[in-house]
């Protein structure tokens, strides 16, 4: 609350406007759709910061200085009117629901269109979309929005990985990731932490300055970004000032996270964890009642034994912070939106948090009619720690939970002895994992990454004659990382006193310089024409410095403290360069025909002389059946609109220096040698996509409107290895050999179920159905994806090839596999292996619906994927049937079969289980990974302006917000979702998310 | 004036960016070093040169495969009762192009990396870019990487050819002295071993007395003139040209850098760096490049590992005296679980890591039974031959003879230079039929192996035959 304070001792000096020579100007404005007048609309003089809102009654007065032009009126969801002031002294304005606004003007590639003129499939988010949803980066927040962009978090930690999927995965081999453009600068994304199990760079964009998102589907949006469209673009605009008082609003978020556990997945406890060894004793022809055989074991655990929950202990309640300031406002001239950001959330799992301070000053100065000049700028500081997650480390929290036996106690007491109790001192003994502790790896263990990140463009703007825009934009986004792993003696029993330090230090920085001109010109009234061209060059550079040291002391745990003979040091480098040329050309008639064409020539130094310029292209042409004196007359249609594209994009996300031939360094004879690492490429080039694109946008009854689109997207020249002749000293070569498709279907619909002025119900739903088959493989039927996936010629983009589960005899309790032949066997080894499920989800999606009553809101989103298979690969261990003997098993073994007859899917225990029945790669631990879920729910109030009015605010509105509520899916583990990939081990869990909002407005 | 200035600036802007031109496209590599760089300097050459010994190592040459299939092929070795299955195909010489030797590739990359450094220091190496460089020790760098290219194609034509002895004019393995992507075809043997000799007929003269000071732990696993001279030696034998066979045997011989073991000495040589016969020989270290782990020979042959996967053959053990020393280099499994059964012991592992050795690849020893055998084929007197044959012999706690036939020296050869990988190969050349003795009944393929046949060539690898269309199969498979 400081902070908010704060906030509002600053609003003081907000200055006050002197007006001179006024005419008072009255009037009302209502609803078109029942008359009803509308409050809270703003009206204010066109130009000039000079305004008001319109009373309770929907009346307004205001002094309009006589040079005034004209009058505008602009409410939250309606579309803003202007009205030519002439010396009027009253005004009325009837306001339209903007559900059918067709001169709003979206961003797109290089530049902004209005709606009404679009060929291709784009997508807009806007900031109402996203702002309540409590996130530390924008992928997450739009996931489920929009059709065809299918974006999976990878795990469930603040700050992880997304992989974002705009229509299917798009290649093999080189990058499935869209291009990140943020004010039309393309930046640089991805993981830069050193030691982080995960990282994302868009963490360092604060998703409360984002105005809006546009995604660019196909190649009539997207190509213009040639070499690097192919998998889709993502535009990120953010919020600028805008001309008017200054405003000012804080937010504030607060919030608590626990893990998503929704089938109740848990370990066994200890009562079940001792029957169920001492079966597998029996079952395994040993005695457990006497003491003799050597494998004695009571009926039952002693009831006074001490216990502790180890996957609480592994699994907290989280808090969540985050708090923001703007200021944003303007005058003729100059316009400014400024904003500061904090952002801390915890993570589930112990030991794991990302906290973000963030700044960004978005500046605009026309000096002239002519010239003007803009700044961007945005400066952050993400603190990402972490555990090792998502990996088999005993000291990984997760892991450790499912392996710590309930009788294993994690901490000792003064005699030595274990307890539960926290005394501070820890205990080792802990043979089930392996003697680690992961609470005092928690708490002496350091692993983290701490990333600094500068993004500013500067633009000019030049207009000598009307309409002839010249724009040189010029930009860097750098990113500072500093990350640090210490292995700390005292994670470990006592007695040491050195440990192991790692530390990096790296660097990536992009310079963009984008210069273009740009014409358009309207004639004859119905012929509108514009044409762009442009020149653009790009310079990326990374560096890193590593440092490892070993026997460093835990006091001063520093580099400068290392005393072992095995310190390392090590370097990295990388650097490549873009030259681009571009154009576009545009032509419409009567704003009923559209055709737009854009070219783009890339130049890029990942590739050879000859294969390095790339000619990257589409066409695009729109029908507006609803400007169309045959449809006009049809009362119900509002919107019909019908478009057609084709182009090609490529795909540059390859390594930066793969067509060079590179010698590595070995070691032979106690010496240091060199030898080939990589044979010269001279061929390589670019994978290409051709797209087309139909789309059909609609709006009818002035309630449904909607988009339908249909795609195929060819990917040809596909990079695959391909195999050659040995003697050139390696075995294969990556060439541009592969074909795959993409084709799919999108449907986004919105309906206004209701929409009278204190009641308004919208309903709205997307689905995607995309299919990727593979069409060649460069000769080759099938290559391994991973160790339990194949890419197949004719099959979907990957498939799981596992060992084929037959369940288990009822009569004896024994795991059995198919054979080749269709019988059953016991035997792992003679397992056939088969193709089942996919790790692309056939459908996707999300729907919900919003509901305002007067301040009140309500709104939902659901998110769905239905198709795809998971496969979960720590299952080996965690359902082992007594392979891993020492440590806790799942509680999903519990219908274990017990006797003959028993038929269940759950084979009997055995004391180091050795019949293969939890072997890697089995169709047994594959699972239907479909889910539905709700993403998010929203409530919140906005304060009535009466009340705003008493409190001296302008607008103020609370709400509670919930993110992963409940999922519905049928996966026997804490959560459905996993990496695009499908498979992985011991994913940090996606989390369920409380928080309370408060927005401020001055 | 303003909008000008404007103006220019924006005109500047593309000016400047358009002078960027092709150049802003070149970003080489910075830390990976590029062929070009890395063979542009004395340093770059000496670690590429150093760099083509490597493969030597791999579990698909020395290290393992090629070295015990030598021995296991030709009945100094079988499967032993404790194999787990490795090695099985070759024991029952049931090889096909899908499991065939794997030192195709392996030798190959030999070979490119040799010829790396070879055709830069003939070609692009310019030595007025590094003032006070040896000249004599960028030749001696390009006579080492003549060595191992005429190694790799020696070892190549040995396993996927016909012996030269029987049909020279038969398809040998592609001569590669370039490094690049195409599908070469086959020469003749003739062709592969006309080549092999000109290259280290090419080096002989290129060595720097002394070599090149590199503080490597051994410096007999680089080689000199007297590697060349043994190699040339063994080359022309296997030619059947006896006179040079004798030339350059002789020549090693008089070199005083290398002594024949004593028989005292004889038992502990093995698993030394440098020992006094060796000529030259593989460095083995499971920390380099091409480490074959817990595949390499001294794991294979070590009893008490758990692979232990091929053991010595009871006629072997019957060709040695009982004073002979060389009967005392084999080894039993130490908990007495399979008696009548023996290991080779030459592999025992350094530093007391079981799964790192050196390979002898030419030594002292096999110099004399060369010259031994080129004097009983008409180069010499019975006398200079046997006087050979005991050299060896006096060394071994061994009777010596006073007349000798090639049987004798045959089967010297077995006693002295077993799972050295030479058996296998002096069959080929002497064009002899295996008779092979089934001790355990447990070959499951041919016993004998008759000679002609299309056995004595390996299979091209599969791999191979469908990535190079100018690639023609052996006979038979």
């Amino acid at each position: 609350m400081k902070k908010v304070l704060l906030a509002l001792s600053f609003m003081v000096m907000v200055g006050l406007q002197v007006i001179a020579q006024t005419t008072n100007v009255t009037g009302t404005v209502t609803d078109a759709t029942d008359g009803s007048p509308i409050p809270g609309v703003s009206v204010f003089v066109k130009g000039t910061t000079i305004g008001t809102v319109t009373t309770p009654d929907g009346t307004y007065r205001l002094a309009v200085p006589n040079d005034a032009s004209a009058i505008v009126f602009s409410f939250v969801g309606m579309t803003t009117q202007e009205v030519a002031y002439t010396g009027q002294t009253t005004i009325n304005a009837i306001m339209k629901s903007d559900a059918v606004d067709v001169d709003e003007v979206i961003v797109v590639a290089y530049g902004t269109q209005r709606r009404e003129a679009n060929t291709g499939s784009v997508a807009v988010i806007k900031t109402d979309q996203i702002k309540d949803v409590p996130v530390e980066s924008v992928d997450k927040a739009i996931a489920g929005k929009i059709a065809g962009v299918q974006i999976n978090s990878t795990t469930g930690q603040p700050g992880a990985a997304t992989d974002i999927r705009i229509r299917g995965n798009g290649s093999i081999n080189a990058g499935k990731e869209p291009l990140i453009v943020i004010d039309g600068v393309p930046v640089s994304s991805g993981n830069f932490s050193y030691f982080t199990s995960t990282g994302n760079i868009l963490s360092t964009i604060n998703p409360k300055d984002i105005e809006s998102m546009t995604v660019l589907k196909d190649a009539s949006a997207a190509s213009l970004y040639g070499s690097r469209a192919s998998n889709g673009v993502i535009l990120i605009t953010t919020k600028s000032g805008k001309k008017g008082q200054n405003r000012f609003s804080v937010t504030a978020n607060f919030g608590v996270s626990k893990v998503t556990n929704d089938h109740d997945y848990r370990v066994m406890t200890a009562d079940e964890i001792y029957t169920y060894k001492r079966d597998a004793i029996i079952n395994s022809g040993k005695d457990p009642n006497t003491v003799e055989g050597g494998f004695f074991a009571a009926e039952t655990l002693p009831s006074d034994i001490e216990t502790y929950n180890w996957e609480e202990s592994a699994f907290r309640t989280a808090s969540m912070q985050d708090i923001n300031f703007t200021a944003n406002g303007g005058n003729e001239d100059t316009r400014y939106f400024i904003s500061g950001g904090y952002f801390n959330q915890e993570g589930i799992m112990t030991a794991t948090s990302l906290e973000r301070y963030s700044f960004r000053s978005n500046i605009d100065k026309d000096f002239n009619e002519k010239f003007s000049i803009g700044l961007k700028t945005q400066g952050s500081y993400v603190y990402q720690k972490d555990r090792p997650n998502e990996s088999m480390y005993y000291v990984n929290p997760f892991w450790a939970s499912q392996n710590l036996m309930p009788w294993d106690l994690p901490y000792v007491d003064a005699d030595g002895n274990p307890t539960s109790r926290n005394t501070g001192v820890y205990n080792f003994d802990l043979p089930s994992n392996n003697n680690s502790n992961h609470l005092a790896a928690a708490e002496y263990d350091d692993q983290w990454s701490k990333q600094y990140r500068f993004i500013g463009a500067l633009s000019l703007k030049y207009e000598p004659i009307k309409d002839l825009v010249f724009r040189t934009t010029n930009s860097m986004d750098m990113l500072f990382e500093e990350g640090r792993r210490f292995w700390s003696p005292y994670s470990g029993p006592p007695g040491e006193e050195l440990g192991t330090l790692q530390v990096s230090n790296g660097r990536m920085q992009r310079l963009n310089s984008s210069n273009i001109v740009s014409y358009s010109k309207i004639f004859a009234e119905k012929h509108r024409a514009s044409a762009m061209a442009g020149y653009e060059a790009m310079h990326y550079k990374y560096q890193n410095h590593y440092a490892s040291g070993e026997q460093v002391g835990a006091v001063i745990p520093y580099l400068s403290n290392a005393t072992g003979e095995n310190s390392t040091v090590d370097y990295a480098y990388s650097e490549y360069t873009l030259l681009s040329y571009l154009g576009t050309l545009e032509y419409s008639y009567d704003d009923r025909y559209f055709v737009k064409g854009s070219f783009r020539k890339d130049g890029n130094s990942k590739f050879g002389a000859d294969t390095r310029w790339g000619t990257f292209w589409s066409v695009g042409a729109s029908w507006n059946l609803h400007n169309e004196a045959f449809i006009n007359d049809v009362p119900w249609i509002n919107m019909l609109k019908l478009r057609g594209s084709y182009g090609v994009a490529g795909n540059d996300a390859i390594g930066i220096y793969d067509q060079y031939g590179t010698y590595a360094s070995g070691e032979y004879n106690g010496k240091t040698i060199l030898g080939p690492e990589n044979l010269t490429n001279p061929n390589l080039g670019w994978e290409m996509s051709a797209t087309t694109n139909i789309g059909l946008d609609f709006a009818f009854f002035n309630k449904v409107d909607g988009t339908i689109e249909v795609y195929n997207k060819k990917t040809t020249d596909m990079l695959l290895d391909v195999p050659i002749s040995r003697t050139a000293g390696f075995a294969s070569l990556r060439q541009n050999i592969g074909e795959m498709t993409n084709k799919g279907i999108e449907v986004s619909l919105n309906y206004r179920a209701v929409s009278m002025r204190d009641l308004k119900v919208d309903v709205f739903g997307t689905l995607a159905h995309n299919n990727t088959t593979i069409d060649d493989l460069g000769g080759e039927e099938e290559i391994g994806d991973g160790w339990w996936r194949r890419h197949r010629v004719g099959g979907d983009f990957s498939n799981y090839y596992v060992y084929d589960w037959a369940g288990v005899n009822p009569s004896n309790g024994l795991g059995m596999w198919y054979t080749e032949d269709g019988s059953m066997t016991y035997d792992y080894g003679s397992a056939r292996r088969v193709y089942k499920g996919k790790v692309e989800p056939d459908i996707e999606g999300g729907f919900g619906f919003n509901v305002s009553y007067k301040g009140f809101y309500l709104n939902t989103q659901f998110r769905y994927m239905l198709g795809q298979s998971v496969y979960v690969m720590e299952s080996r261990y965690t359902n082992s049937d007594g392979y891993n003997w020492s440590s806790n098993q799942s509680a999903n073994l519990l219908d274990y079969w017990k006797k003959p007859g028993d038929v269940t899917g759950t084979p009997k225990p055995l004391m180091n289980n050795s019949t293969g029945s939890n072997e890697w790669g089995t169709s047994r631990f594959l699972y239907k990974g479909d889910f539905v879920r709700l993403q998010n729910l929203t409530f919140g109030y906005n304060l009535p302006k009466i009340v705003l009015d008493k409190i001296g605010v302008s607008a103020a509105k609370l709400y509670v917000s919930g993110n992963n509520l409940y999922s519905w899916h049928d996966v026997p583990y804490y959560d459905p979702e996993r990496s695009s990939t499908g498979g992985g081990y011991i994913i940090y869990p996606q989390t369920r998310n409380f928080t309370f909002g408060l927005e401020v407005g001055f | 004036m303003k909008k000008h200035i404007s103006l220019v600036g924006v005109l500047l802007a593309v000016l400047f960016l358009t002078s960027c031109g092709d150049d802003f496209l070149e970003k080489e590599p910075l830390l990976s070093q590029s062929n070009e760089l890395t063979l542009s300097n004395f340093d770059g050459l000496n670690q590429a040169t150093m760099g083509a010994y490597a493969p030597l190592y791999s579990v698909n040459w020395y290290g393992a495969e090629f070295t015990i299939t030598a021995d296991l092929k030709a009945d100094n070795a079988k499967s032993s009762p404790k194999s787990s299955g490795r090695y099985q195909t070759d024991y029952n010489w049931s090889q096909n192009s899908a499991n065939t030797a794997g030192l195709w590739a392996t030798a190959y990359q030999a070979i490119t990396r040799a010829s790396n450094v070879i055709n830069a220091i003939d070609e692009t190496y310019d030595p007025a870019t590094e003032p006070g460089v040896d000249l004599e020790e960028i030749d001696h760098l390009k006579a080492e990487a003549l060595f191992v290219r005429a190694l790799g194609h020696f070892d190549l034509v040995r396993v996927y050819a016909q012996p030269y002895t029987y049909q020279k004019e038969s398809l040998g393995v592609p001569v590669v002295l370039v490094s690049e992507i195409g599908e070469p075809a086959r020469n003749t043997v003739a062709e592969v071993y006309n080549q092999i000799v000109t290259d280290l007929e090419a080096a002989l003269p290129l060595f720097k007395d002394g070599g090149i000071a590199r503080e490597e732990v051994d410096s007999k696993a680089f080689a000199d003139a007297a590697a060349a001279q043994a190699l040339l030696a063994r080359v022309y034998l296997y030619m059947g040209n006896y006179s040079k066979a004798e030339e350059y045997a002789s020549k090693v011989i008089a070199n005083e850098d290398f002594e024949i073991y004593t028989a005292a000495e004889y038992g502990s040589v093995w698993g030394t760096n440098g020992a006094s016969e060796i000529i030259f020989e593989v460095y083995g270290d499971q920390n380099q490049s091409y480490a074959p782990y817990w595949s390499e020979i001294g794991y294979i042959y070590d009893p008490d590992g758990s692979y232990a996967d091929v053991c010595a053959t009871n006629n072997l053990l019957a060709l040695y005296e009982e004073t002979d020393v060389r009967a005392d280099v084999f080894a039993e499994e130490s908990k007495g679980n399979y008696p009548g059964y023996v290991w080779p012991d030459k592999y025992p592992g350094k530093d007391g890591v079981n799964k790192q050795n050196n390979i002898p690849v030419l030594r002292l020893s096999e110099m004399y039974l060369i010259r031994c055998e080129a004097y009983l084929n008409g180069e010499g007197t019975m006398a200079q031959a046997v006087a050979d044959f005991n050299k060896i012999r006096a060394n071994r706690g061994a009777t010596e003879l006073g007349i000798i036939t090639m049987t004798d020296l045959f089967n010297e050869r077995r006693r002295e230079l077993c799972f050295e990988g030479h058996l296998l190969y002096d069959y080929a050349r002497l064009n002899k039929t295996i008779e092979r003795v089934d001790e355990d009944d447990r070959i499951t393929g041919p016993v004998d192996i008759t000679f002609p046949g299309h056995l004595w060539a390996m299979p091209i690898p599969i791999g191979e035959m469908e990535s190079n269309s100018n690639m023609v199969q052996n006979e038979g498979y």
